[in-house]
Parts: structure tokens; C-alpha cells; sequence
């Protein structure tokens, strides 16, 4: 009986010592399988580096990581993008170093900061009605004015005639923006002073002639991810337009002095190099008398096959384009060049607008490359080939 | 999702498409693919890899740096099988060595410690994985070539998906660009606004998401082997 009962507690114990082994062998091989993991780290403290005008709280708030938390190398991955997303960094980088004691790191955030002046600029050549012309616009943008997040930004465009008609046009506008009114997350200021003087004369006797100052101010907010909506008042000291577009010969005159605005718009892509979504924007002014003031621009774009994108364009007044553009190879680092598309666009576009109707504008091609680059920030070279087209009376 | 081994692939002509512009758009650099018969495998050695010169920070950061290296068998321009490898290497703080695990299936094919950061990058110049494919379902006679594309710390598509609804969430605090009242030069909006945000990681890896990649990389490239037929290579 004694002898039963040993041999029955041997057996149980060698079953159980036998499943623990197995256990262990099971748990061992689950172990190799997943590679050779290193030991759980703890985050010992966060550092940054490199960082004169951010504050390191400003940095570590992307990071979603504090002292006394697994490390968890994901999250500082996807930091690391968060952080290169924005305009504030040019260079983002996070390592590990030693803690106090083994397993223990400290995480320290390297940032190399941006100018935070964008420029942008296009030059290009158009020829329209047995003029040639040359175009130049650019953008000078201070992204953090008076170190207070602010925005000014300075827009020039011009068109000069080279040969034939008179085809002159120079827009000027100072703009200053304030993104977060009263630090309101969803309210924003934008107020502007322009100035546009333009000349356009046709081989049949039509013309465009305007002078113009303006002063606006508007009051917006955001709505979602994407959508704004805004409502001002514009303000014009100087205004001279005249038109007279199409036979009959007629001309029409602004002079309304003031206008109260609306603005709306939904903006999900890149405005310079769209890879996909929907912008658009548009802008009224209650102006019924003269020479238009209406403005709105719509662009949807669908990333086709590898590196490729199809733009379909909108305007109103009266205008529209397919682009086709393709990325030219992904640079591997950052350089003097970082990012590179070619375009063409086919299309129709108004130049001037009346209330009665009239239209001018052009149908053609337009074709350039847009670069992003290291030290002039967004370059557009472009060639602009059209023939006019001016419509009295409605549809063209 | 790779297929498993020895199922077709569709998309064979997508796929050639994509590996066309692979090619055109990632150049190889001078660096070589090469397969040799490893007993009931495939060997695959990458030979003069130029990678990154940020690769050598990234090894000493003491995160782990994934190289996904995903092979594609092909039997013309068709996909006759696909594997992914990754290869997982980290600077350990405290041993001051690199310890490297090559996985696929969720098995380790194998896992080496390296001592310096030379020895490291020697390896990874010239990156060998042994039974990288078998060669069981390959048919006597026929000849096939093997497609690498090498992926540096990929991003998965969740994580793409997160991102880009933090960028949403994030691009609502900038100021959209209303249109330019007047249209000078007929195009409304025409000067484009200067807030791209600057170029950056962030950029190529939205870039390549956008034109469908499904994977990703903060840098990659495609090797293509020279044709072979099973019988020819050497063990």
C-alpha cells in the first residue's frame, strides 16, 4: 500500500516536473520566435537638443511620452514624423542615452530649427493676342511674427509686355494673419492692404483698365479638420475699373467704394504639390456694379499610379484645367533641391468680369516645374501659351 | 499581407509597372543581387548596398532600425511568390554591441551580436540571409529572377492612417489661403502659399502613401537578380 501511494506520488511529480519542462521549452521557443528581444527600458527623463526659439515643452508635447514609461519605440517614431510635420524644424532626430542604471534611458530629442521666412516665387513666360508677356509673382512669409506664432505675408505679381498690345498687370498685397485669435483654437483673424493696377488691350479695341486700392478685414472660423468659413468688410480709398469687352461696344465702371465679404473654403491637400483631396476656396464681395469681384477655386486631385497626379481645376469666373504633374524621383536627402514636379495644364481662364456678363480671359497651355527648394523656398518656371477669348452675354 | 509560398500572385503586370518605376526611381547604386542554392533554400546575398548616410546615426540611437527587405519571385514579369525579412538591429547601451535578429514568418533565421559599428555596416553593405526563399515549388528548367525591395523602417499602414489624422487634426490650426481677390494673372490663387511645410521625412514618407505605396520607408530600394534556373546555381 505505502509502496502504491510512493509510486503514485513519483508518478505526479514527474508528470508535473515534466509539463513544467515542457512549459519552459513552450515559453523559451515563444521567446526565440519573436527574435531576440531586448529587456523592457523605462524612460529615466526626456531631453531636447538644439532648440533655441522652441521651448523643449513645445517639443516634448509631441512626444506623448513621460518619466516612468516603457519605452515604446513606435510612439517616439511617430513622434519623430509628428515633429519633421512641422514648419518649426528642419532636421528632427531621437536617441537613447544611458540612465541612471540599466534599463533606464533617457530620451533626447535633437532638432536642427527652420527659418521660419518662407519664400515662394514663379517666373514664366505667356503669350496672348499678339502680346508677350513676362509674369513674375512671389510670396515672402514670416510664419512667426514677433515670436508669437503671427503670420505676415508679402504677395507681388506682375506682367509685363514684352512685344505687342499693352498687357500690363501688378498686384501688390502686405497681409497679416493672427491663426489663433485671442488664442482661440478655431477663430482667426486675416487682415490685408492691396494694390492692383492692370492694363489690358485687345486687337479688336475691348480693354480691361483698373486701379485700385483696397484695405479688408475678416474674421474667421474653422470648422473640422479642413473647413473654414469668414465674413469681413473691404474697404477700397482708390477705385477705377473700367471695361469694355465685346461687341456692342460697351464699357461698365466700378466705383463702390465698400464691400462686406464672405469667404469659405475646405483645404485637405498641398497647395504647391497636391498628392490627393479637395481644396477649394472661394470669395464674394457684394459688389454689383462694376468689373468683378468674385473669386473662387476649386482643385481636386487623385494620386495616379506611381509618382503621378491628376488635377482637375475649377475657377470661377468662367475657368477650368486638367493638370497632369509627376514627382521627379524622391530626393534621399534633404538637399539644395528637395522636392521636384512637372506639370501640364490645358485650360480656360477669365482675366476680367462684369456684371452684365462680359468675360475675357484665354484658353491654352500652361507647362513648368514646380521645385521645392532649400534656400528659395517654392520655385514655379512655367510657359504659358494662349489664345483670347472674350464673351458678351453669358455662356461663352 | 505576402502570400504564402508557391501561390500565384495577381497583378503580375501591376506589379511590373511598379517595379519599372522602382528602378527608374531608386537606382541601384552599383549594388548587386545575388542567389546561390542553400540546401533546400534559396540564399540571397545584397551585395554593395549604399544606404542612407543618416543610417549610421540611426544604429548608434539606440532605437532599433528595421531594414524590411520584401522578395518577389519572378517567373517573367509574373509574381510567383513573395516573402518579407526583416532585420532588426539596435545599439544595446550598456553591452556597447549591436545585436541583429533576421525574421520571416515570425521565426528568427538568425539573430549575431556585432562589436563595432564597422562590423556592422560591413555586414549590412553586403546583407546575406540564408534560406531566404525555399526552393521546393520552383519548376526544373524554368528561369526566374528575384526582385528585393529594401525598405528602411518602414511605416505601416495603421500607423500611416493615425498620422494622417493628426496632420488633419493639426493642419486645422494654419490659416487657409483664401483666393486673391483680383486675378492678375487669370488664375485666382496664383501665387502659392508659402506654408508647405518644410521638406522633410514627414514629406517623402506622405508622398510615397499618397502615390499607394503600402509600406512607407524613410528610404528604399530594388535589386533585381540576374536570370537564373535552379540547376545552375552553385550551393
Amino acid at each position: 500500500m505505502r509502496e502504491t501511494l510512493f509510486a503514485r506520488t513519483a508518478a505526479a511529480l514527474r508528470a508535473v516536473f515534466l509539463g513544467a519542462t515542457l512549459l519552459a521549452c513552450l515559453l523559451q521557443g515563444a521567446a526565440f520566435g519573436a527574435g531576440k528581444e531586448r529587456a523592457p527600458l523605462v524612460i529615466e527623463a526626456l531631453r531636447c537638443e538644439g532648440n533655441v526659439a522652441t521651448s523643449c515643452r513645445f517639443i516634448l508635447s509631441h512626444v506623448y511620452l513621460a518619466p516612468g514609461d516603457r519605452l515604446d519605440e513606435e510612439k517616439l517614431q511617430d513622434a519623430k514624423l509628428r515633429l519633421s510635420w512641422l514648419r518649426n524644424f528642419s532636421f528632427v532626430d531621437i536617441r537613447l542615452e544611458k540612465g541612471s542604471a540599466r534599463g533606464r534611458v533617457i530620451v533626447v530629442v535633437e532638432v536642427t530649427e527652420s527659418s521660419t521666412i518662407v519664400s515662394a516665387f514663379g517666373l514664366g513666360l505667356t503669350t496672348m493676342d499678339d502680346s508677350t508677356s513676362e509674369v513674375f509673382y512671389g510670396r515672402v512669409t514670416d510664419d512667426d511674427l514677433f515670436g508669437a506664432a503671427k503670420i505676415l505675408n508679402v504677395d507681388l505679381e506682375s506682367r509685363a509686355p514684352s512685344n505687342g498690345l499693352t498687357q500690363t498687370d501688378l498686384f501688390a498685397r502686405v497681409q497679416y494673419v493672427d491663426p489663433q485669435l485671442l488664442d482661440s483654437q478655431h477663430y482667426f483673424l486675416d487682415a490685408d492692404l492691396s494694390y492692383r493696377y492692370a492694363q489690358y488691350d485687345f486687337t479688336d479695341g475691348d480693354f480691361i483698365d483698373e486701379r485700385m486700392w483696397s484695405a479688408g478685414v475678416e474674421v474667421g472660423r474653422r470648422f473640422g479638420a479642413f473647413a473654414y468659413v469668414a465674413a469681413g468688410y473691404e474697404y477700397r480709398p482708390v477705385v477705377d475699373v473700367v471695361c469694355r469687352i465685346s461687341s456692342p461696344a460697351q464699357s461698365t465702371v466700378d466705383t463702390t467704394h465698400g464691400s462686406p465679404t464672405v469667404a469659405a473654403g475646405w483645404n485637405a491637400d498641398d497647395p504647391v504639390f497636391p498628392s490627393g483631396g479637395l481644396e477649394l476656396n472661394a470669395r464674394y464681395s457684394r459688389d454689383i456694379s462694376g468689373c468683378g469681384n468674385v473669386a473662387a477655386d476649386g482643385r481636386y486631385t487623385w494620386a495616379i499610379g506611381h509618382g503621378g497626379y491628376l488635377s482637375l481645376h475649377a475657377q470661377y469666373p468662367l475657368g477650368g484645367g486638367v493638370e497632369y504633374s509627376h514627382d521627379l524621383g524622391w530626393a534621399l536627402d534633404p538637399g539644395e533641391i528637395r522636392r521636384a514636379r512637372w506639370y501640364v495644364e490645358p485650360g480656360i481662364w477669365s482675366l476680367g468680369y462684369s456684371s452684365d456678363q462680359q468675360l475675357a480671359g484665354g484658353a491654352g497651355v500652361r507647362a513648368g516645374l514646380r521645385l521645392d527648394t532649400k534656400y528659395l523656398g517654392t520655385v514655379d518656371l512655367f510657359i504659358y501659351v494662349t489664345t483670347p477669348w472674350r464673351q458678351h452675354g453669358g455662356s461663352p | 499581407m505576402a502570400p504564402a509560398w508557391g501561390q500565384p500572385v495577381r497583378g503580375g503586370c501591376r506589379g511590373a509597372l511598379a517595379l519599372i518605376g522602382m528602378l527608374l526611381l531608386s537606382p541601384s547604386w552599383g549594388a548587386e543581387l545575388r542567389i546561390s542554392r542553400v540546401g533546400t533554400g534559396l540564399g540571397v546575398v545584397l551585395q554593395g548596398m549604399a544606404y542612407p548616410p543618416t543610417l549610421t546615426k540611426d544604429l548608434k540611437s539606440g532605437l532599433t532600425t528595421h531594414l524590411l527587405i520584401h522578395l518577389t519571385l519572378l517567373h517573367d514579369t509574373r509574381a510567383e511568390a513573395q516573402r518579407d525579412i526583416d532585420v532588426a538591429v539596435h545599439y544595446d547601451l550598456w553591452d556597447e554591441n549591436f545585436p541583429m535578429t533576421e525574421t520571416a514568418d515570425h521565426a528568427v533565421l538568425r539573430s549575431q551580436d556585432f562589436a563595432t559599428l564597422e562590423q556592422l555596416t560591413a555586414f549590412l553593405t553586403n546583407l546575406a540571409i540564408p534560406q531566404a526563399l525555399p526552393t521546393l515549388h520552383l519548376v526544373s528548367g524554368e528561369r526566374y529572377r528575384l526582385q528585393a525591395q529594401i525598405l528602411l523602417n518602414p511605416i505601416e499602414r495603421e500607423r500611416m492612417e493615425r498620422l494622417k489624422q493628426w496632420v488633419a487634426d493639426n493642419a486645422a490650426s494654419e490659416r487657409p489661403a483664401s483666393p486673391t481677390p483680383t486675378a492678375p494673372l487669370g488664375r485666382g490663387a496664383s501665387v502659392p502659399p508659402a506654408v508647405a511645410p518644410p521638406d522633410s521625412v514627414f514629406n517623402r514618407i506622405f508622398q510615397q502613401y499618397a502615390s499607394g505605396v503600402d509600406s512607407p520607408a524613410t528610404w528604399q530600394q530594388t535589386l533585381v537578380s540576374s536570370p537564373f534556373v535552379l540547376q545552375d546555381l552553385t550551393p
